[in-house]
């Protein structure tokens, strides 16, 4: 549990000591506040705290992939993971740790969002503040969106020892997984059920359920469960150079 | 059980085969010599035995557990640096041996203490709050020590310790792993001789994923103890000169080493022959009309056992 701790601690700190963490961290705060004024901007009945998060979904789609480009892949162009898989760690707790340090990183970047439930709170104290269930159901969301981008971040990086690769890796992953369904020439291919299990693939539909203020299990499953495949796959990926 | 147990050790990449069927062991408090060109198979082999890589076929023990079926266990009680040093360039000194030793399982009660002795052992404590990114080289490769030997293991792996140091720092880095071996077992690779002479016990050359040569130095010494080395000068082109000479009975590895205009050459001869092989070295080159100077007769090194194990056909191999 100790060496987790220390690994995740140490892939969190990696974060703080990079500029490109940093300018995501920006981009991101710009991006949700810029359609949070927006769309707020002409509330009269009720102000919403929706807008805030609709468009995370594209919205990662860019940023994740320069979080997490370097986690394994400048590891390997280092050469620093012959030291870190030599020590007395498994490969799983290796990209756990990476995993729980970029998503650390990524709650603290919502968090300086919590502002613009203050001040929607603040500015519908006579016109309706906005109700906390369906606040609390879009962190939920943003929270497992973020994870399942961060776990397909994590794999690309796995695959190369050139960041700028992986993140372009990650990005057509991520874009795959949205628009796979709507590729006419991939569902008329295949037949009715399996082309409407390819939507399921897709982020943005799960996502937006939380946005209305439910949170189902159907999607909370789809999130954990592709999180935990990517991470999966990320584990093979590194332990793929035992049969190179 | 002895400290590292290899046998029959092969590992293939493809088509090439990078060791090939090796089998060596290194007895607890040894301190070993893992010695060959570029390209030999000391990494492969190393990266092996820390866990890193899997042999295509073989087996190995390291203080006693199984590289393959127990890899935590192998690498809880192996201390291994890297061949180039590999460190996390933002951390400073004290807190990346203290993250390691964390991840070596250091209880926490301990790790201040162990991190403190790692740092005195390897003279880094005066760099102790640095960036490791900010420091020079030969700091870099103390801290890779320090990092290897925090947690006390009981086996030591280091690839080539001194690759790119000045002689000074070479002198500090020999004399610190030479410290350290008084209580720990220590395989290194390298591919400078003086080195393993001045700390070694014992001396394993591999030379294409072969092992030439398993012995001690004294018995090392011994068997160059019959040879001379020969370095002569000579008016001759050196490609020409050396043409002529390896045909030559008497006369084994030439070698140029040629720097200014003059061409000069080393070759090996036993020393009962060594009169004839120079005279049929003159007559060899007088019959190309060139001249030879006074040739200069030492006794043979280990350093030239280690070219002729290593530069030499399986033949020449045998005959030596
Ligand atoms: N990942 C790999 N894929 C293919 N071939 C490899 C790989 N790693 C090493 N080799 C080959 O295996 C052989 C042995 O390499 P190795 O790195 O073990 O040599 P070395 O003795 O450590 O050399 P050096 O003194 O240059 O460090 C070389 O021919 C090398 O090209
Ligand atoms: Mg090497």
């Amino acid at each position: 549990m100790s060496r987790l701790f220390a690994l995740t601690r140490r892939e969190l700190e990696a974060h703080f000591f990079a500029p490109v963490p940093y300018l995501v961290m920006f981009l991101f705060l710009l991006m949700t506040w810029m359609f949070f004024v927006v769309q707020t901007a002409g509330a009269h009945i009720r102000v919403s705290f929706q807008p805030v998060f609709e468009s995370l979904t594209f919205v990662l789609l860019i940023l994740v992939p320069l979080l997490t480009m370097n986690s394994v892949a400048a590891e390997r162009a280092e050469n620093t993971l012959e030291t870190l898989l030599t020590a007395p760690v498994r490969d799983w707790q290796v990209i756990a740790a990476k995993w729980l340090g970029t998503f650390s990183f990524y709650l603290t970047m919502l968090v300086p969002t919590l502002v613009y439930w203050a001040v929607l709170v603040y500015l519908g104290r006579h016109i309706g503040k906005p109700d906390t269930g369906p606040v609390l159901a879009a962190y939920l969301g943003a929270m497992l969106l973020g994870g399942l981008y961060i776990a397909i971040g994590i794999f690309a990086s796995s695959l190369t020892e050139n960041a700028l690769l992986s993140a372009f890796l990650a990005f057509f992953t991520l874009i795959a997984l949205l628009v796979v369904a709507y590729i006419p020439e991939v569902s008329s291919l295949l037949p009715d059920s399996v082309g409407e299990s390819l939507t399921y693939l897709n982020q943005q539909e799960h996502f937006a359920v939380f946005l209305t203020g439910k949170i189902a299990a159907y999607d909370v499953i789809y999130f954990v469960s592709m999180t935990a495949f990517f991470l999966f796959l990320a584990v093979r990926a590194l332990e793929s150079r035992k049969w190179r | 059980m002895p400290a590292i147990q290899v046998e029959n050790l092969t590992k293939r990449y493809g088509a090439r085969t990078a060791v090939d069927d090796i089998s060596f062991s290194v007895e607890e408090g040894e301190i070993v010599g893992f010695l060959g060109p570029n390209g030999a198979g000391k990494t492969t082999t190393l990266r092996i035995l820390t866990g890193f890589q899997p042999a295509t076929s073989g087996r190995a023990f390291v203080a006693g557990y199984d590289v393959f079926n127990e890899g935590i266990r192998v690498r809880e009680n192996t201390g291994y640096l890297p061949e180039s040093t590999p460190l996390y360039r933002e951390m400073r000194v004290h807190k990346y041996l203290t993250y390691r030793a964390t991840l070596k399982g250091v209880p926490r009660r301990l790790r201040r203490e162990y991190v403190e002795s790692a740092m005195e052992r390897c003279h880094v404590i005066d760099v102790r709050d640095r960036i490791i990114g900010h420091l020079s080289k030969g700091y870099r490769q103390r801290v890779g020590l320090a990092d290897a030997l925090v947690h006390r293991p009981a086996v030591l792996i280091l690839d080539e310790p001194t690759s790119g140091l000045d002689p000074n720092q070479v002198r500090d880095v020999r004399d610190l792993v030479k410290e350290i071996s008084v209580d720990t077992t220590v395989l290194f690779s390298t591919h400078t001789i003086p080195w393993v002479e001045q700390v070694c016990e014992r001396v394993i050359i591999i030379s294409r994923g072969r092992i030439v040569l398993d012995g001690t130095l004294s018995d090392t010494r011994k068997r160059v103890a019959p040879w001379s080395r020969v370095e002569i000068h000579t008016s001759a082109v050196a490609r020409d000169a050396m043409e002529v000479l390896d045909k030559l009975e008497r006369v084994f590895f030439v070698e140029n080493l040629t720097i200014g205009e003059r061409t000069a050459l080393r070759f090996l001869t036993s020393k009962e022959q060594v009169n004839d092989a120079c005279a049929d070295a003159e007559d060899a080159l007088s019959s190309i009309s060139a001249t030879m100077g006074e040739p200069i007769v030492g006794d043979a090194m280990v350093e030239d056992l280690f070219t002729r194990l290593t530069r030499g056909s399986e033949q020449v191999v045998v005959r030596a």
